[in-house]
């Protein structure tokens, strides 16, 4: 009886553990654990701001219609969260040492724009906020245009196939940047995307 | 009755840890591996699928700012009042002008210039047409410089970011009237 009490006190601690570290015993509506999302580039080139780009030359822009641009596949009635995280400065070949050296950083200024009509056009795109090279945003991945929302989709089962269901949505990134007296070279710097159904969970 | 059922399953389980009393020990050790070890590679599973992440370069070439240095004046000196035009060569004679183009080394760049201007007597009414001939070597050889063409053809800067320029002319003198002129060479260089 003795051991036995043991073995059922055991058996007690453990349920509690793996309630706790069992994903699948959750039940959560807002995510969305059988769906996928992917994020390609229309193409491979950088953002690149074009030449001649001079020592003190001041303001130069990438504008819209020659931004980096970037495919989004996910389900239509779905909305994607996505985060745009940049580098404020372009930096002498990437060398973190010039980070607020103003002899060899250049500021950089993110510009973001997403197209949600199923075609990679700027005509449709819409202009994402974006504070400190640093944005939050969250579109659905088939613009709903002016209809009313439709009904809930059924849930996915097992013969789910997204691939009926996926749409393709744009995103396209530009910007600024201010070059003072910096010292002649390739300067470079970095901007992640993020891309995902549910926030919380990034 | 109904009860009774309801409790049976219950009852079972326990009848089941009982007769496995010496197995227990194990059966938790094999319990707990899948529970360390599935969740998390689930959350993976489903993190892959989730959400994807791109980094993207940002880039910009940044070419030294331009500059053109006149290193010597065009030679107008010692002309005489029968004279009724005066060529200076770009490339031979030593009356020509000469500056030096600075940018990034091995950069390409046009070079423009208007072609034909006039000098003012700055003494006494009296305009002197010119026509501008300018010659370029990336090498400070002005024999060997080749005459340039103001249109878009590209030139390029030496390792040392230096592009060579001679200016020379024709200036017609027929109607010049004596005294002293002056007037203005405009040329321009920039990046292509």
């Amino acid at each position: 009886m003795r051991h036995f009490c043991k073995h059922i006190l055991a058996a007690s601690l453990m349920l509690v553990f793996v309630a706790k570290s069992g994903f699948g015993q959750e039940l959560s509506f807002s995510q969305y654990e059988s769906y996928t999302i992917t994020l390609d580039q229309l193409s491979l080139d950088d953002l690149v701001f074009e030449g001649p780009i001079v020592t003190g030359g001041g303001l130069y822009e990438v504008e819209l219609p020659q931004a980096k641009a970037l495919m989004v596949t996910g389900v239509n009635y779905l909305d994607a969260f996505v985060q745009i995280e940049a580098d404020g400065e372009l930096l002498l070949e990437g060398n973190a040492a010039c980070s607020g050296d103003p002899s060899c950083s250049i500021p950089f200024n993110l510009q973001a724009a997403y197209a949600n009509r199923g075609e990679n056009n700027l005509g449709d795109s819409q202009y994402i906020p974006v504070v400190n090279n640093f944005s939050n945003a969250r579109f659905p991945i088939l613009g709903r245009l002016q209809n009313a929302p439709g009904p809930p989709p059924p849930p996915p089962t097992l013969d789910f196939d997204q691939s009926l269901v996926n749409e393709n949505a744009y995103l396209y990134l530009y910007g600024t940047i201010d070059v003072g007296n910096v010292d002649a070279g390739y300067y470079q710097g970095t901007i992640t995307v993020t891309i995902y159904y549910e926030q919380a969970d990034v | 009755m109904n009860f009774r059922n309801k409790i049976k399953p219950v009852l079972l389980s326990v009848g089941i840890q009982v007769s496995l009393h010496n197995l227990l020990p194990v059966a938790w050790f094999l319990c707990l591996v899948p529970a360390f070890l599935f969740p998390s590679k689930l959350a993976a599973q489903s993190e892959d699928r989730k959400q994807e992440i791109i980094t993207i370069q940002v880039s910009a070439s940044v070419l030294q700012s331009l500059e053109v240095v006149t290193l010597q004046g065009m030679d107008f000196s010692e002309l005489q009042a029968d004279q009724r035009e005066l060529n200076i060569d770009p490339v031979l004679s030593p009356r020509a002008g000469k500056m030096v183009a600075q940018g990034s080394p091995g950069s390409s760049f046009q070079v423009t210039w208007l072609r034909n201007r006039e000098m003012v007597n700055i003494e006494r009414t009296g305009l002197l047409g010119i026509r501008f001939d300018v010659a370029g070597n990336y090498l400070d050889e002005q024999d060997t410089a080749e005459v340039l063409e103001p249109d878009s053809r590209e030139y390029q800067f030496n390792e040392e970011g230096q592009f060579y320029l001679w200016i020379g002319g024709l200036v017609n003198l027929e109607d010049a009237t004596t005294g002293a002129y002056e007037g203005e060479f405009t040329l321009e260089v920039e990046y292509n």
